[in-house]
């Protein structure tokens, strides 16, 4: 197992085959799972896969799976967190089509969520670039 | 965040997830059909755990008169009550979908019904004739938006 690509392609694939599993455990069971379990459970899956990409961030296992500079955005950590992107999408569109929230209440939740996580993020990014500088 | 803190928390929502969508499948709506054969005795026709399956769809000639029971139990997390309806379906181009019966259970309650498909099943105009085939429906509402159905496709037992 010393040929790096085929070390890529070996985790590439054990991070495909295992996120399919998921994905088919969601589609069998969609129908039986009522409204409010599918977005507590897409929200909890996409906080999972989100902590565990930074876990993976700094790991060995965190390196790109090929070579070059083309590839070298396709490693777990992205693929994680592209992965709890789309939890997050769908869960909002869960919660978008529940029937048992009145449409004002989705609309400023929703609104809330999205500019609050906007706003997080800048706040975060901008401290993480003042350290930098003092540094 | 440090990799330990951040390896517990994935493995702490991975595990709230897997329990929450353990528990709602454990606690569910359940039913069973079951029909009256020729010997008279009470057999399954098909069960809640039974994926719905959209092949073919055989001819429901031998249901006609036939006795039905449903067993049904609102085992729901979420929901206080359901609405449970049985209905059959005719595929002669023209049928309605006339509803044997609507019940209301609430939740932990468990309902047992008998009902009749009607001999002259699967004609809009109520007469009797060759069926072209149909489906029986059972139809469980939970909450207000849920929906749970399930086509029985199979034959059902002689």
């Amino acid at each position: 197992m010393k040929e790096r690509t085929l070390q890529g392609a070996l985790t590439f694939l054990g991070f495909v085959i295992s996120l399919m599993a998921v994905f088919y455990f969601a589609v069998a069971y969609w129908a039986n799972l009522s409204p409010w379990t599918r977005l507590t459970a897409l929200l909890l899956l996409g906080l999972s896969l989100t902590f565990l990409g930074v876990y993976l961030r700094d790991s060995l296992i965190g390196q790109p799976f090929f070579n070059g500079p083309r590839l070298s955005w396709l490693r777990p950590t992205n693929v994680l967190y592209l992965s709890a992107l789309f939890c997050g999408i769908v869960a909002e569109i869960v919660f978008l089509n529940m029937d048992d929230v009145a449409r004002p209440v989705k609309v400023l939740a929703s609104l809330v969520v999205g500019v609050g996580l906007v706003v997080v993020v800048a706040v975060r990014a901008k401290k993480h670039a003042d350290v930098a500088e003092n540094k | 965040m440090r990799p330990v803190v951040a390896l517990g928390a994935s493995v702490t929502c991975a595990v709230l997830a897997i329990a929450l969508v353990g528990l709602d499948l454990a606690f569910n709506v359940d039913y069973r059909l079951e029909t009256r054969t020729k010997d008279g005795t009470w057999r399954t026709w098909t069960t809640s755990d039974q994926q719905t399956n959209y092949g073919r769809f055989p001819s429901m000639a031998g249901c006609a008169g036939r006795d039905l029971r449903l067993v049904v139990h609102n085992g729901d997390l979420w929901a206080k009550d359901i609405q449970v309806s049985l209905d059959y379906y005719g595929f002669d181009g023209t049928s309605a979908q006339p509803v044997m019966g609507t019940w209301h259970l609430a939740r932990g309650e468990t309902r047992d019904v008998n009902i009749t498909i009607p001999a002259s099943a699967f004609h809009s105009d109520g007469t009797a004739g060759k069926p072209v085939g149909a489906q029986v429906n059972v139809n469980v509402i939970v909450g207000t938006n849920g929906y749970l159905s399930t086509c029985v496709q199979q034959e059902a037992p002689a």
